[in-house]
């Protein structure tokens, strides 16, 4: 359902980065919408699918980013107007796609809107996907908050059409995740209708020498957008006579506040929000003015190198300063301090802040929720190592990602998504002799496990491949994936079972376990090891956090457990093996308890507790 | 005008819903808003924060380093992590709860104590205030309640510059239907022991 105010134009709201994406491409009458969940990314498309919902589109959680893609870009080519939502990663894995797709082009006016963690706070690198825009020849527009967001979604569905190119919006995190007030303007229901694909061989049947013409093509477009946004640079101060900062994304924001609280007098400010293609004009007219010129960008200093290229082919010798001159840091996501300090490099008196970080602070090690199965299930794989003499276990992308912190750290390596098993396969095949397992969620499985599974099976090796099947794609938020039974839209859909894709790959040792049913799985575990050739263990348990909402709903009450403090000999062992939150540590008579308000009642720590001091609580829980 | 403001604390206390209350109170009073959240992958347990700032104009996405004018905080350890964003005299609102983390139990690190807390925040500002909102809540019969009586410390005894109808307003339309009552108790309450602890020092 729309919010009331989400439906009344004219209205002012406050939202994120994400939602304004959302906002903009439904007020462009977005009508197809394909993505995969990635924060900072994801709350784009959960945006999108209310108001595709309300509105009558298509909304979906894809497979992966490369077929969220090719879905929009076909859809595109009926001439509907599409967009894809993802984090940068999501990029590299749609980035066949958009090189290839860029040379037909498109249609109805296609957006990719990708959000990139460049500090980075939840993601296994801090790529810049601004690349991608110069890689495939398409427009960039950066937005420096949500209300630019919106507008340049809904500007960018028109230069999509204008120019027949996918067109990116480029948000980094702090925009994504971040708040601002944005105008809502007119959104429309549809009506259900008809779409046509029209033949175009020249155009869509992209052989080698078609390609040829094809970029023959892309390079006059090229030339037409850069004359169209030669002059879009906006200067938004204009102060002092020696320096101007060049300033994309919330490198705008961040520079405005800086430059207004400590130096408003001897800074412009100049803001450029097409990241491909660079306003030339305004580039050159800004370096003329000037002796220095300063990036401020949220990523890689790709606007500084496109900078310079600009004042070199003009002769201007207008200095460039930023990351590779070392003016900026090139560490860490961009903020206020990176700024000062930059200015303060250049000459300007400024205050520099004590970043020192504050006495006895101590890290927060992030754990598992309570009652999560993925604990039972890295308690189950790490007893039937150790019985080994111990294994190598390769990780995945997704909520069991926090099964590598203290003190479970269950696995030796994490990679992108579905690496677990190509690691696995390849140490196997490599000649590591310990047993080696790969563990890997059920949405990252259908993500980009299935190739790397079948190959194992096809060049033969011995390893166990372990599928954590908890029925959602949690890590980002609890959105449906392919094991939940229903889709974004909230429609029924097949529950895709990874056991009967494992066997249909040839793997012939298949076992579906129970993780909280510790002994039963701990065999099953243990003859995967043993079985010669690749095996697959599915433990499935649905997430804890979904099972505790449906119980809160229903008012069910279930017991939890609590530690006997006269049999507790205050080893810690429970908490050492299973690291579970609800274990509380009293300090005062050395003994551990629980937190009835965290307990789950899982039972896990049962299994860990050697004195068999955990024993059910009488007193029950509602959540 | 602009001010700053930082909301801290543990994955499941409500950070999000303090810091959504007061970018809708900023915006109900007219301002231009802007903010930004970090969660992701800590459901629950984690450290998370957020930054809203309001104004004449649009500001940053993050707040700069010893610029804050306030910092709430629903748990002890992050309310000490953020404090040296907060500026001169900035108001703290830090609820004394403690989520200890498995590293103190397991690794031997210390977690604070509410003295070296206070020490570190004195030397920034006269008005700090440490007060368990968690009890507090538990009074009212919910923990969840925390995070409104720590909204309602900010709201009530900060220089805000938004109108209390607002805050208020910002607060019903934030929690979820059905439970705005008892939120709105829990706000009075947050104000009501930031006043009662002004008065006895």
């Amino acid at each position: 359902m729309l919010t009331k105010e989400e439906t009344v134009p004219s209205q002012r709201a406050v939202m994120s980065g994400d939602e304004a994406v959302a906002r903009g491409a439904a007020e462009a009458g977005v009508q197809f919408v394909a993505s995969y969940p990635g924060t900072p990314a994801t709350e784009m498309t959960t945006a999108l699918a209310r108001y595709g919902k309300e509105l009558g589109f298509h909304v979906e959680w894809s497979a992966n980013e490369k077929v969220a893609f090719e879905a929009a870009y076909a859809a595109s080519l009926a001439g509907r107007r599409s967009l894809v939502g993802t984090k940068h990663l999501g990029m590299n894995v749609l980035s066949d796609s958009l090189l290839v797709g860029s040379y037909g082009g498109v249609r109805g006016g296609m957006v990719v809107a990708v959000a990139d963690d460049t500090h980075p706070f939840s993601s296994q690198n801090a790529m810049d996907s601004r690349y991608y825009a110069l890689l495939a020849w398409v427009p960039c527009f950066e937005p420096s908050s949500p209300r630019e967001a919106k507008n340049l979604v809904k500007l960018a569905f028109d230069v999509s059409e204008e120019f027949s190119l996918p067109v990116i919006v480029r948000l980094t995190q702090r925009l994504a995740h971040g708040n601002g007030s944005v105008e809502l303007g007119e959104v429309h229901r549809r009506a259900p209708s008809e779409a046509d694909f029209v033949r175009d061989k020249e155009r869509f049947v992209l052989l080698s020498g078609q390609a040829y013409q094809r970029k023959k093509w892309l390079i006059q477009q090229t030339k037409a957008i850069k004359n169209k946004f030669e002059s879009s640079g906006r200067v938004v101060w204009d102060q002092g006579k020696r320096l101007a900062i060049i300033a994309t994304g919330v490198g705008v924001t961040y520079s405005l506040s800086v430059v207004q609280d400590c130096c408003p007098s001897e800074v412009k400010i100049m803001q450029v929000w097409t990241a491909n293609p660079l306003p030339e004009k305004s580039i050159l007219d800004i370096a003329s003015q000037v002796e220095d010129i300063l990036v401020i960008e949220d990523g890689d200093p790709i606007v500084e190198r496109g900078t310079r290229n600009i004042l070199q082919a003009k002769g201007l010798v207008t200095k460039v300063h930023g990351q590779d001159d070392g003016t900026v840091e090139s560490l860490g996501e961009l903020t206020a301090e990176k700024v000062i300090v930059a200015l303060s490099k250049l000459g300007i008196k400024i205050d520099v802040p004590d970043s020192r970080e504050q006495e006895h602070v101590i890290p927060r090690v992030a754990a598992l929720c309570a009652g999560c199965p993925h604990r039972a299930s890295y308690f189950v794989i790490k007893d039937a190592l150790a019985a080994r003499g111990g294994g190598v276990v390769s990780g995945d992308r997704g909520c069991y990602n926090q099964g590598a912190n203290f003190p479970l750290e269950a696995f030796d390596t994490c990679m992108d998504m579905g690496a677990s098993i190509g690691i696995a396969y390849g140490l196997s095949k490599a000649g590591v002799m310990k047993p080696i397992v790969a563990v890997i969620g059920d949405s990252t499985f259908f993500h980009a496990g299935m190739p790397a599974l079948a190959n194992a099976v096809v060049n033969g090796a011995k390893m166990t491949v372990a599928i954590l099947d908890n029925r959602w794609t949690s890590m980002t938020g609890q959105q449906p994936g392919f094991t939940t039974g229903k889709t974004l839209m909230e429609e029924e859909a097949p529950r895709l079972s990874p056991e009967c894709v494992a066997s249909s790959l040839g793997v012939e040792f298949v076992k579906v376990v129970d993780p909280f049913d510790v002994d039963s799985s701990k065999k099953a575990m243990t003859q995967a090891l043993d079985h010669d050739g690749v095996s697959v263990v599915v433990f499935r348990r649905e997430c804890t956090l979904q099972e505790l909402r449906r119980i809160r709903r229903s008012g069910e009450r279930f017991s939890v457990k609590q530690v006997d403090q006269a049999k507790c000999t205050g080893c810690k062992v429970c908490l050492v093996k299973t690291g579970c939150p609800a274990l509380k540590w009293d300090e005062s008579k050395s003994k551990m308890t629980i937190d009835p308000n965290e307990c789950t009642g899982c039972g896990l720590c049962t299994y860990a507790c050697e004195e068999g001091a955990i024993t059910p609580k009488e007193r029950e829980r509602s959540e | 005008m602009r001010v700053h403001v930082i909301v801290s604390g543990v994955g499941g206390q409500g950070v999000m819903l303090i810091s959504k209350t007061i970018a809708t109170a900023a915006q109900l009073e007219g301002f231009e808003v802007s903010g930004s959240e970090i969660h992701g992958h800590a459901v629950r347990g984690g450290s998370v924060y957020a930054m809203v700032s309001y104004g004449d104009s649009m500001g940053p996405p993050r707040v700069p380093l010893g610029r804050a004018d306030a910092l709430l905080s629903t748990e002890l350890l992050e309310g000490l992590r953020w404090s040296n964003y907060l500026k001169e005299d900035g108001f703290a609102f830090i609820s004394t709860a403690r989520v200890v983390p498995v590293n103190v139990t397991l690794r031997g690190d210390k977690y604070p104590t509410v003295d070296q807390v206070k020490e570190a925040l004195n030397k920034r500002t006269a008005n700090a205030y440490l007060l368990d909102f968690e009890v507090a809540a538990l009074s009212l019969g919910e923990r969840r309640l925390a995070s409104a009586v720590t909204y309602g410390a900010f709201a009530m005894a900060s220089e805000t510059g938004i109108k209390p109808a607002n805050l208020l307003e910002a607060l019903r339309l934030n929690v979820p239907k059905g439970t705005e009552e008892r939120n709105i108790t829990a706000f009075r309450l947050g104000g009501e022991l930031v006043r009662n602890a002004r008065s006895t020092t």
